[in-house]
């Protein structure tokens, strides 16, 4: 057992470490590249799976860097909660990091250049780069659930901020660079409002790790300053996962970056924010949630509101596919935040599987917009009517997605509604339980149009007869493993649930 | 009392309004330039406010000499914070004006109003 008390920190580390060597090994073995980031990825995978049975029995795992004691060094403290999302991030990575191999090979884009590719192809010179940072941004999600030290989960966020916005601008081309630096604009602020808080917890605790933090809030008398630097920090993060005020820069940047980075960016880093949120207001602020703060969370529950109904409409009005699905990630956020606001175990239970239900579905619909774009150039709904004539499995992926999106049992998606609901109607909100039904049946409408398009429309005079078929098996697959997952995820949900809702009762203290 | 207040604190002050006028320059501005001066300048407000808490007047390097007697020592905590978080910074700018520079090369402005509506 020597070995795997390590495994925390190999899982994080295994992947930065990669990250470094690969550029370097790509001067001379070309092909040697993808296989070390499925290798470093599929590592993290498996050590993060080894840990969920020691994680469940002792409750949490800690682990101090350098064998510092806790309150002075840097420590992981990983819970269930943690656990689950560093399985996730790690299988989502691995599986986009495959889809990715054939998305990104100019060679396609140059022997087929019968259609437009709006800036979306990469030279070859770029390809290292692209693995390297798409390592480094999974490494730091990794570290991100992990650390239980708020200055480290800054720096690991940060990370995470400045490798997604160098993927989001990587093709390079006029609208990404726009679509990056508009992200920026709004992300960078964001960051240093985190720093902010931390500085302003650190002035009245003189503490940076979360356990010793949230012993000495409940002691300190300094209430506003708290207050004050818990809001700073839920907009700080909420800027991040794209919270419906905050979310201007999220269609541009999710629908002009590469698609198998728009799927690293709905699924999960938009999921970062929201586990941010999570983390510090029940690991760090837990004395001061029920009472004093209870204000900030009864305005996340409009908020949320507004964000289900808006990101619905503006989904269904769009033209474009891409900007379609991002507006839906607008409105998922939404029902993840509302789940949180509303502070009931059942709600949160349900926004928690929310995140993971969605992340799944969300990453394959971005995986299948990519596919159709990488075969035939198409970009918008109308120009998807008879796709399923050529790219059968893409469309039967997209269908089996969309199905989890609007929440259909028996997949992942309608679990985590059904507890949102569930817990809307326990905390005496029927209003906040028909917003959710409302927006399922809005989800219905823009996922089952363009499922509608695909299977049951013919294609307008002259589309798709030039497009070759369906796409490479390493897109396909891991676009149906998704899929898949959605519904193994939704039948799992007996085994998954009972754990996550103790982890979620120890974090609200309700034991 | 009140200017007397507002003396002893006058490093968090100072921070807020450096904090304010970075904030002012990216939201009001509309040349890129100017908005990543002002993204910097409420970066070294934020690192300037966190370096002051670990102040103390007459205070020395945390090192403890065998044989004197302990004196007021400077937090260094918040020291090394910042270190980590200008560093941070440092590359976040560097990305930012990489992105400016392809910004310029693409749209030839840096004016972001101008190119509010840009379809493909």
């Amino acid at each position: 057992m020597e070995l795997a008390q390590h495994f925390a920190i190999y899982a994080i580390v295994t992947p930065l470490f990669v990250a470094v060597l690969v550029p370097i090994i790509t001067l001379w073995k070309k092909n040697w590249g993808m296989p070390l980031v499925g290798l470093a990825l599929a590592v993290s995978l498996v050590l993060s799976a080894m840990l969920v049975p020691q994680v469940r029995a002792a409750g949490y795992l800690s682990y101090h860097l350098g064998s510092w004691e806790p309150p002075f060094g840097i420590e992981i403290r990983i819970d269930f909660l943690g656990i689950v999302m560093m399985v996730l991030i790690s299988a989502i990575s691995l599986i986009v990091a495959i889809y990715s191999l054939r998305y990104i090979s100019p060679k396609r884009a140059k022997e087929e250049k019968t259609f437009f590719f709006f800036g979306e192809e990469m030279e070859e010179g770029k390809k290292p780069f692209y693995y390297s940072l798409f390592l480094v941004l999974s490494a730091a999600m990794l570290g991100f659930v992990a650390t239980g030290d708020i200055f480290n989960m800054f720096v690991f966020f940060e990370l995470m901020a400045i490798c997604s916005y160098a993927l989001v601008a990587i093709p390079g081309s006029r609208l990404s660079i726009r679509a990056a630096i508009k992200y920026m604009l709004m992300a960078v602020p964001a960051a240093v409002l985190v720093l902010l808080a931390i500085g302003l917890l650190y002035s009245v605790t003189g503490t940076l790790n979360m356990a010793d933090l949230y012993a000495q809030i409940a002691s300190s008398g300094y209430t506003e300053v708290i207050t004050v630097s818990y809001v700073i920090l839920i907009v700080g993060f909420a800027v991040k996962a794209a919270v419906f005020p905050l979310h201007m820069w999220l269609p541009d940047a999710h629908s002009k970056a590469p698609s198998p980075i728009s799927a690293l960016l709905s699924g999960l880093i938009v999921k970062m924010g929201v586990f941010g949120i999570i983390r510090v207001t029940f690991s760090v602020y837990g004395a001061y949630f029920p009472s004093p703060l209870s204000w900030v969370t009864s305005i996340l529950i409009w908020v949320a509101a507004g964000a289900i109904i808006y990101g619905a409409i503006m989904a269904i009005m769009q033209k474009d596919f891409k900007i379609m699905i991002a507006y839906s990630t607008v409105m998922n956020v939404g029902y993840i935040i509302l789940g949180f606001g509303l502070a009931d175990v059942t709600a949160l239970v349900g926004s928690t599987y929310h995140i993971i239900g969605h992340a799944l579905a969300k990453s394959c619909f971005f995986l299948c917009a990519g596919s159709i774009i990488s075969q035939s150039g198409y970009l918008t709904i109308d120009d998807l009517k008879g796709a399923s004539r050529r790219m059968p499995l893409t469309c039967a992926a997209f269908a089996l997605a969309s199905l989890s999106i609007v929440g259909i049992p028996p997949t992942a998606g309608f679990v985590g509604k059904w507890y949102l609901v569930w817990g809307s109607l326990n905390t005496g909100n029927v209003f906040l339980g028909a917003v959710v039904l409302v927006g399922s049946i809005l989800a219905a409408v823009y996922c089952f149009r363009v499922v509608y398009y695909m299977f049951f429309l013919p294609p307008s005079n002259g589309a798709w007869q030039e497009v070759s078929g369906e796409a490479p098996l390493s897109m396909v697959v891991p676009t149906w493993i998704l899929a898949a997952g959605t519904l193994v995820l939704g039948i799992l949900s007996l085994w998954i649930l009972p754990p996550l809702r103790e982890a979620i009762e120890s974090l609200m203290l309700l034991n | 009392m009140m200017w007397s207040m507002l003396l002893d604190n006058i490093n968090y002050a100072v921070a807020m309004v450096l904090f304010c006028i970075g904030f002012y320059t990216v939201i009001m501005r509309s040349n890129l330039i100017k908005k990543i001066i002002g993204l910097v300048v409420m970066q070294v407000a934020v690192f300037f406010f966190l370096v002051s808490l670990g102040y103390l007047d007459e205070g020395v390097a945390p090192i403890v000499v065998p044989g004197d007697a302990p004196s007021p020592m400077v937090n260094p905590l918040p020291q090394a914070m910042i270190l980590t978080a200008i560093v941070i910074a440092v590359s976040t700018t560097a990305l930012f004006l990489s992105l400016a520079l392809k910004f310029y090369s693409h749209y030839g402005t840096l004016d972001i109003d101008k190119v509010k509506e840009d379809k493909r």
